[in-house]
């Protein structure tokens, strides 16, 4: 078991600069995932944490010990592929006791570590069977089995869920992590899914071109998003962005919009370095929208028109289109007997709920600037 | 009215039966979304639709006249293919174009293709990489170009066959509201497979479930949501799906109740009325929405579970708790958090129960 530190890590190839200035910890017996869209540069920190590729600049340390210079199989690092490879003409206990025999441990230390293994993954049945029998979600346990049995400093999970379907996914989502917590080994996870990342980590940091832009838990970061890409890659469906300009009418804080104003709730001018008259961008979340008729006199909002309902079971999502030229469309979350349909006039208004304020220029978010990184104003 | 009808479709393959008496009807302007586990027959179906594939048995008919015999090129359906089937050899335009350029298609002015082809791509986001080959684009990319090709056609009717899986979820949420709008706005019937039953489930009118090879259910959406007609079709639906534990059914004092090993959940009324005579004393598969349990205050009665493990997602989490030897899942509000092992109390009282027949898999 060991802690992870990156300290200042870079990684080019050629003219691409793939990993930019990359700082993060991650303790020991800790999941951190590591989330972003393909080209992110998530992928490359695995690799530089497996010693699979080399750093630019910069060092990696387990445990205090820099290991920046050691190659892979001096790392006692284990991976979970996201395509498995499992050696195809094994049985599944033969798979997981691999890296034990070609390491030449003695026989019933083996054997002990082997059916341990199998025992935890529940795969005791299947003990005999040849993988490639197995379903999807079967080999990737028999994957994570032959990564645990080693018992390494650290384990890298690689996109582990891509090639799973939904029922399967969801299913070892939550196997992998009550596992790592059993077996307390520091862990980081790779995935472009926000959900898995949410999920399964008690950490993620959200990576785009190469910069770290927020590192925090599940609720930091779809409560307080540092900037416009956290705010736009965390949430299903994605925050709503409003561009318009601050004003304040009496006790109320104003959005003049294109689509007409929008009033905020009191709560978010808490902390707001921003004051009347600047350009914003307001981020609010779809389950932080109202929607009333078009007659509706007490409630101003912005006139729309619906033009999509999606069923979402627990609760439905209303797309709304806003009247103003340039103007997004708004995702609303609904009761699912809300009587909205594709076609109504409504207006749509900000219920009594947090709101997010960024800056339209540096996309920081404007309730902690402090918080944001450096890399994500360039 | 342009409407499209599948007829006791099957379809073996050796010893398979990759579509087993499948009768299916598309009305105009309508989406029906088809959903079922890889392996199901979606994408079989999909060929037969379009004409690339002929059915063993049955008929593909538009507005009551088969069309079973009719090669793929007359049929003007537009397909996009869960494999994108782009010409690697092709610009993005020209894949786009192919369709509009083909023999027997309404002819249009080079300025009203390019115009069209080009508002395809804007519509997709993909505006400024006309130019490019197929291999020159990422996978989203590549699907984006497979959907724009079957979305610029005027057909009679559109098949696509899992047209935004590929995509990050913020493209696919806001391109499947637009690709909507744009479908129902016309006459013609379309098929949307998916794998993922919540994609479905949001943007088609009515959907259909697929499991080897057969139907288990046809409805709208709220329809195949609250009301699973089979275990098959629980097992697919919702995020996350139904919890399944079975037990046996009882009749007490109070009437009947679900004896699980771990508690016993008596039956409302409603749920006892709906159920068949003659069914006490006999197993049966319980159904619990996860949005439907509750936990409750320790004072309360309910039903003691350990934590298994605890999966926060920003608006809400899913708690996994163990009950005896099964695995439970609720969805719980943000702002709480939970720790492996916790002891925590489950109201069950708040959920609507839905029974299963062990064996046969239909709903009680």
């Amino acid at each position: 078991m060991a802690s992870i530190r990156i300290e200042r890590v870079s990684k080019r190839y050629g003219a691409v600069e793939a990993v930019r200035d990359l700082s993060l910890v991650c303790a020991d017996g800790e999941l951190l995932a590591l989330l972003g869209p393909s080209g992110c540069g998530k992928t490359s920190t695995l690799k530089m944490l497996a010693g699979i590729e080399d750093v630019s600049a910069g060092d990696i340390y387990f445990e205090d010990r820099p290991v920046t210079a050691l190659d892979a199989a001096q790392r006692n690092v284990a991976m979970v592929f996201e395509d498995y490879a499992l050696y195809p003409h094994l049985t599944v206990a033969q798979n997981i006791a691999f890296p034990l025999e070609i390491r030449g441990r003695p026989r019933d230390e083996i054997r002990r570590a082997t059916e341990g293994a199998l025992a935890l993954l529940g795969l005791e049945a299947s003990r005999d069977t040849n993988v490639r029998l197995l379903s999807g979600g079967a080999q990737q346990r028999v994957g994570i089995g032959r990564a645990l049995v080693r018992q390494p400093a650290v384990i890298l999970f690689d996109e582990p869920l891509s090639h799973l379907d939904g029922t399967q996914k969801s299913q070892l989502r939550a196997e992998i992590k009550r596992l790592q917590k059993e077996a307390g080994v520091t862990s980081v996870l790779v995935t472009h899914d926000q959900t898995e990342a949410m999920a399964m980590a008690d950490r993620v940091a959200v990576m785009d071109r190469g910069a770290l832009q927020q590192v925090g838990t599940a609720d930091d970061l779809y409560e307080r998003p540092a900037n416009l890409f956290v705010a736009q890659f965390i949430g299903e469906p994605p925050m709503n962005l409003l561009p318009g300009r601050l004003e304040r009418r009496g006790t109320r804080l104003v959005l003049e919009s294109e689509a007409g104003p929008l009033a905020l709730p009191s709560a978010s001018v808490d902390g707001v370095a921003a004051g009347p008259g600047v350009s914003v961008i307001v981020g609010i979340r779809p389950e932080h929208l109202r929607l009333a008729g078009p007659e509706a006199p007490a409630e101003p909002g912005l006139p729309g028109c619906v033009f999509f309902r999606e069923h979402r079971g627990d609760s439905d999502v209303v797309l709304v289109e806003l009247s103003g030229a340039g103007m997004p469309g708004l995702a609303v979350e609904v009761e699912s007997d809300a009587p909205w349909r594709e076609g109504d006039a409504v207006r749509v208004a900000v219920a009594d709920a947090p709101v997010h304020l960024f800056d339209p220029g540096t996309g920081a978010s404007l309730r902690d600037a402090a918080r944001v990184p450096r890399a994500a104003r360039c | 009215m342009p409407s499209l009808a599948l007829e006791r479709l099957s379809q073996r393959f050796g010893d398979i039966d990759a579509l087993d008496d499948v009768s299916l009807a598309v009305g105009p302007g309508e989406i029906l979304g088809i959903t079922g586990p890889s392996g199901a027959g979606k994408s079989t179906l999909c060929r037969i639709v379009c004409g690339v594939q002929s059915p063993s048995r049955g008929d593909v008919c538009f507005d009551g006249v088969s069309v079973t015999r009719v090669p793929a090129e007359r049929r003007r359906v537009a397909i996009m293919f869960e494999s994108y089937a782009l010409y690697p050899h092709w610009s993005v335009f020209d894949n786009v174009a192919f369709p509009l350029r083909a023999p027997g298609v309404p002819h249009l002015s080079a300025d009203a293709l390019t115009r069209r082809v080009q508002d395809m791509l804007r519509f997709v986001e993909l505006a400024g990489l006309e130019a490019r080959r197929p291999a020159e684009l990422s996978g989203g990319q590549r699907q984006r170009v497979a959907l724009s090709r079957a979305l610029a056609q005027d057909a009679r009717a559109y098949v696509l066959d899992e047209p935004i899986s590929h995509l990050d979820a913020k493209l696919r949420h806001t391109l499947r509201g637009a690709i909507r709008r744009r479908l129902v706005r016309g006459e013609a019937p379309t098929i949307w497979t998916s794998p993922d039953a919540l994609e479905v489930l949001a943007v088609a009118d009515r959907v259909a479930v697929l499991v080897q090879g057969r139907v288990r259910q046809v409805g709208r959406p709220s329809e195949i949501y609250r009301q699973p007609a089979h275990l098959d079709v629980a097992r697919l639906v919702g995020d996350p799906p139904l919890n399944l534990l079975e037990g046996d059914l009882v009749s007490g004092a109070g009437g009947l109740s679900l004896r699980h090993h771990a508690f016993a959940l008596p039956l409302s009324a409603r749920v006892q009325q709906r159920l068949a005579t003659g069914r006490h004393g006999t197993r049966a598969v319980l159904g619990l929405r996860p949005a439907e349990i509750r936990l409750a205050a320790a004072a309360e009665t309910g039903v003691a579970a350990r934590v298994w493990v605890w999966e926060p997602l920003g608006q809400y989490g899913i708690l996994s708790v163990r009950l005896g030897d099964d695995i439970v899942k609720l969805k719980v509000p943000r702002g709480l958090r939970f720790h492996p092992g916790d002891p925590v109390t489950l109201d069950l009282r708040g959920a609507e129960p839905l029974l299963f027949d062990p064996a046969q898999g239909m709903a009680l």
